[in-house]
């Protein structure tokens, strides 16, 4: 069984928002509005932090693209009352939203502040012919779920019936999902972290690799490349 | 046993079940499970598009499901974006859905600028053209924005056959054209291509390489690596923050930065002197042939601009004029860009030139890691080339033009001259719109025949500036037009067939497009790349002089061609010194001409200095009205949905200003009020504001959103400045 992980270079990572768009146009997640983004409503499983530290003209700034971190020890998961949130197959933390009853408790828990809420329904407020241009192998959510950033799961399962397809082993199914392939920088890695022979695994364990707020337990699968220190 | 109802239905059910597990085996249970899998997966089918959200003409694989455009995904195979795609390409299936979108003929009714249409026939919209331009071919005119390709070559051909002088362009760069500086040092005619992906190190004054300068996305790809990024920039941008070092000198220094940067590798050795001997004209004073001896530029830098004089001027500090002189000259292919689009102030042409001689200094013409030329695609021609002309107000302004077609300009929104544009616009006798989207421009104008969205026509590019590689487009329309709109193109050539223009007989632009694929089939080089593992392969053997055929006659060649929707020549790019220098020297004596005329300075006392700049999501000039993209501005700007004034903390809290707040900003040129955000990434004499919004009319999001420096900035004429001097106060709330 594979158990997925990405590793983010953030020497490579410009910051240009090429990954959340393509995570959002991927996982159908509509604009907001004016009025709700500006009350911090914007949905984007894929948020990119900035950190500018230092006084002009010295300056020091980091992108930080923010996926769901896919923890292994997730506390999202430990709070929901519905079990609406679990860790499913490859160590993806998953969400059937038909169970969910949008009481925010995963919200609160999460460290990272990757999941998000629909206040409205979104998705169902988007004129008929941009419903009919979402992406059919995702499900769009309607008010009162909560939501975040899969993974692509949608593209492991087309992934595992091609397999099949080809007479291959589906548990050894390889994908990509939408914000490594659209970086124009290829400054993101995803695949097996368990298997050693991948650039995912070698990468995270680079001297170079650390993980968001590793002390708190989670054992996220997202790593980051530090930038190195060759700045003047 | 009774026949009860209850038995009938077990009966039934069990009888039906049976059967159904008979013909499940009989067919081969998993046969049948792998045919829906097999129909599932080939549900979805993929077609290539250009991109027009930028200049960079991305290639793209639209998926569709059911005949519905479902999917958009960077092209693998096409060399410049390699498979990724930016948030604007990503966008595109949502633009083309822009119920503000024009997608009928409309003719004006009320008086001009009123805003007041009247939807007519197409039948009607044409007439009434082909009688204003039959009445004074020669005073037609078509006034184009940024696009290249055979829509350039269509519109030269139609005015040439008008016996009309006057084509006029108006852009921020000139893709296929050389810079001045190119022109009036090398003698150059085509334009150069910077090779980043060779080049050690890339000396970047002012060049946004990952926002909006030519291919965004290639320069993320190649620049990834370990190529060293020094980025000169009063901003601290995104490409400032991913260069390994950030300098920020006073907005319009940078070329007494350049002379102070070359000052150094002079007096510290660190320039090619084996270059210089060879090809550089005018480097010392006695290699002169102008009358009297003349200051050499080696005399001009070592006398006039050394570092203690440059750091005054430009405010960087010595220390690092020698860090970054010594990183530029110390070894490896270094190159320096002086190609930012909206110039380098008032002193363009000079700052340009001595930008420009540090790539003599280190002797990058010709060399890996330098500048090389791209030949242009062996297209067939059309005719004769008709070169534009770049300043397009001072032609209006002379009144010779009667009828002026407009295709992606809107000079009343994207220059500084807004006045004297309207006063232009005015004297028109007929003024027709290509627009998709009722902007500034289109609202003053006669006639509006909508264009199509890029994803509904055929398209087609050349790509010259992209290193190593000579590079043809093509897309074919790859979704059913909405609303009654036409391609631009096949409407010019409507006109040329009621105008009874020979030279463009054509029946329509697909066969136009085919025609000048027929000169790449026949030029007998180049490929279409056909799959990844292949191209290596090709590649290696077509850069040692191999070139096999890849089809046997036209017609397959052109079904690969929309198919794959790239052909690439990279055999094309010419590295040799001669190429790029064909008058046979780099010649530094047009600087030493402009050097001469007196200094002025830039920064004006105690008033603050307004630059503007294009975030990447807004950098293709047409995107006020998506929402996604409007959304995405949360990025850089912290709050989505608008661009604010950026401040820095200093200069905001002398003026008691928080972010959120609302300040006024007034210049000589006028004023206006918007929100502002702190933030370190600007000097404390400086203020920002991002290009792209502001637009009075842009679709119902785009209109009256965000501030528009253009009504700030000063107008220099045909040289896009993009600075003026303003002072900002607080708007009190209420």
């Amino acid at each position: 069984m594979s158990r997925w992980g990405m590793v983010i270079d953030l020497e490579k990572c410009n910051g240009c928002e090429a990954c959340a768009a393509a995570c959002q146009a991927e996982c159908n997640q509509p604009p907001v509005g004016e009025s709700e983004a500006r009350m911090g409503r914007k949905i984007s499983w894929l948020k990119i932090s900035e950190e500018l530290t230092g006084k002009f003209p010295d300056l020091h700034r980091r992108m930080i693209p923010q996926p769901c971190m896919q923890c292994d020890d997730p506390p999202c998961v430990r709070v929901c009352p519905v079990h609406a949130t679990y860790l499913g197959e490859g160590g993806i933390v998953a969400q059937i939203y038909q169970r969910c009853i949008g009481c925010r408790f995963c919200m609160a828990a999460c460290p990272y502040t990757v999941k998000y809420f629909n206040w409205y329904n979104y998705a169902g407020g988007l004129p008929a012919a941009e419903q009919e241009a979402m992406n059919p192998e995702v499900s769009p959510r309607p008010r009162g779920v909560v939501e975040k950033c899969t993974f692509c799961h949608h593209r492991l399962l087309l992934a595992k019936d091609q397999a099949r397809l080809q007479g291959n082993d589906p548990a050894r199914a390889v994908y990509h999902p939408a914000c490594e392939e659209a970086c124009p920088a290829k400054a993101i890695y995803f695949g097996d972290l368990d298997d050693s022979t991948t650039e995912v695994a070698r990468l995270a364990q680079s001297h170079r690799a650390s993980r968001l707020m590793e002390d708190l337990g989670t054992n996220p699968k997202v790593y980051y490349l530090a930038r190195k220190e060759n700045h003047g | 046993m009774k026949l009860s109802r209850r038995n009938f239905m077990l009966t039934t059910a069990t009888g039906l079940g049976a059967w159904g597990l008979q013909a499940c085996r009989g067919r081969g249970g998993a046969e049948a499970i792998k045919a829906v899998e097999q129909w599932k997966n080939q549900l979805k089918q993929t077609r290539f598009a250009l991109c027009d959200g930028c200049a960079a003409r991305c290639g793209l694989n639209c998926e569709f499901v059911d005949d519905r455009l479902v999917g958009i995904r960077g092209a693998a195979l096409h060399p410049v974006n390699q498979g990724a795609i930016c948030p604007k390409g990503l966008d595109l299936k949502h633009q083309r859905l822009d119920e503000d979108r024009l997608r009928v003929p409309l003719r004006r009714k009320g008086p001009r600028g009123s805003g007041e249409f009247e939807e007519v026939s197409w039948e009607s919209a044409l007439t009434q053209v082909t009688l204003a331009i039959q009445s004074s071919p020669q005073a037609t005119s078509l006034l184009g924005g940024q696009y290249r390709g055979s829509t350039d070559d269509l519109f030269q051909t139609f005015l040439q056959a008008l016996g009309s002088p006057h084509y006029l362009r108006l852009r921020c760069l000139q893709p296929e054209l050389p810079g001045e500086h190119l022109r009036r040092m090398q003698g150059l005619d085509s334009p150069v291509a910077y090779d980043l992906a060779g080049a050690k190190v890339v000396l970047s004054f002012g060049c946004n390489l990952f926002e909006g300068w030519q291919s965004p996305l290639y320069q993320a790809r190649v620049l990834a690596g370990d190529t060293d990024l020094i980025q000169i920039d009063p901003r601290y941008s995104l490409t400032a923050s991913k260069a390994r070092v950030w300098a920020a000198p006073h907005p319009g220094t940078d070329g007494i930065l350049a002379l102070g940067l070359a000052n150094i590798l002079l007096r510290e050795g660190l320039y090619d002197a084996g270059f210089a001997h060879r090809w550089i004209k005018g480097f010392e004073a006695d290699q002169t042939d102008r009358g009297p001896v003349q200051k050499g530029f080696k005399n001009l830098v070592l006398q006039g601009y050394g570092p203690e004089r440059v750091e005054a001027l430009t405010g960087i500090p010595a220390r690092r004029l020698y860090q970054i002189a010594h990183l530029f000259g110390g070894g490896g292919p270094s190159v320096a860009l002086a190609e930012r689009g909206p110039g380098y102030g008032q002193r363009d042409a000079y700052s340009k030139m001595a930008i420009h001689s540090l790539n003599a200094l280190v002797g990058s013409p010709g060399r890996v890691g330098g500048m090389t030329l791209q030949a242009r695609p062996p297209l067939t021609p059309l005719g004769p080339a008709l070169r534009a002309d770049n300043d397009p107000l001072s032609a209006l302004e002379a009144g010779e033009i009667k009828t002026l077609l407009l295709y992606r300009s809107n000079p009343l929104y994207s220059s500084a001259a807004r006045t004297r544009w309207a006063a232009a616009l005015d004297k028109l006798d007929l003024l027709v719109s290509f627009a998709t989207q009722m902007d500034e421009t289109s609202r003053q104008a006669d006639l509006i025949l909508p264009d199509l969205h890029s994803l509904e026509r055929w398209q087609d590019d050349v790509t010259l500036h992209q290193a190593g590689v000579s590079l043809y487009s093509l897309s074919s329309p790859v979704v059913e037009p909405w609303g009654r709109g036409r391609a631009s193109e096949e409407v010019v050539l409507e006109l040329a067939r009621r105008l009874n223009l020979h030279s463009l007989a054509f029946p329509d632009y697909p066969s136009l497009l085919r025609l000048r694929a027929e000169g790449l089939f026949q030029a007998r080089r180049g490929r279409i790349p056909q799959a990844r593992e292949d191209s290596e392969i090709q590649q290696l053997l077509m850069k040692q002089g191999y070139w096999q055929a890849q089809y046997d006659d036209f017609a397959s060649f052109w079904t690969a061609l929309q198919a794959q929707g790239v052909w690439l020549d990279e055999q094309a790019s010419y590295r040799g010194r001669a190429h790029l220098m064909p008058q046979g020297n780099f010649d530094l004596r047009p600087l030493l001409q402009e050097a001469k005329q007196p200094w002025v300075a830039p920064l004006h006392r105690g008033g603050l200095l307004l630059v503007s700049f294009k975030p990447f999501a807004l950098s293709g000039g047409r995107n006020a009205n998506q929402s996604r993209l409007l959304e995405s501005l949360a990025g850089p700007f912290g709050t989505a949905w608008e661009g604010p004034i950026l401040l820095n903390p200093t200069t905001a809290k002398a003026r008691d200003l928080r972010t959120g707040d609302l300040a006024r900003l007034v210049s000589s040129r006028g004023e206006l009020v918007g929100p502002v955000k702190l933030t370190e990434a600007v000097g404390p004499a400086l203020i920002f504001l991002p290009f792209g919004l502001g637009h009075e009319f842009f679709g119902k999001r785009g209109s009256g959103r965000g501030v528009n420096p253009n009504h700030l900035l000063a107008d220099f004429g045909p040289n896009l400045v993009g600075h003026s001097y303003v002072e900002l106060s607080k708007v009190e709330a209420g």
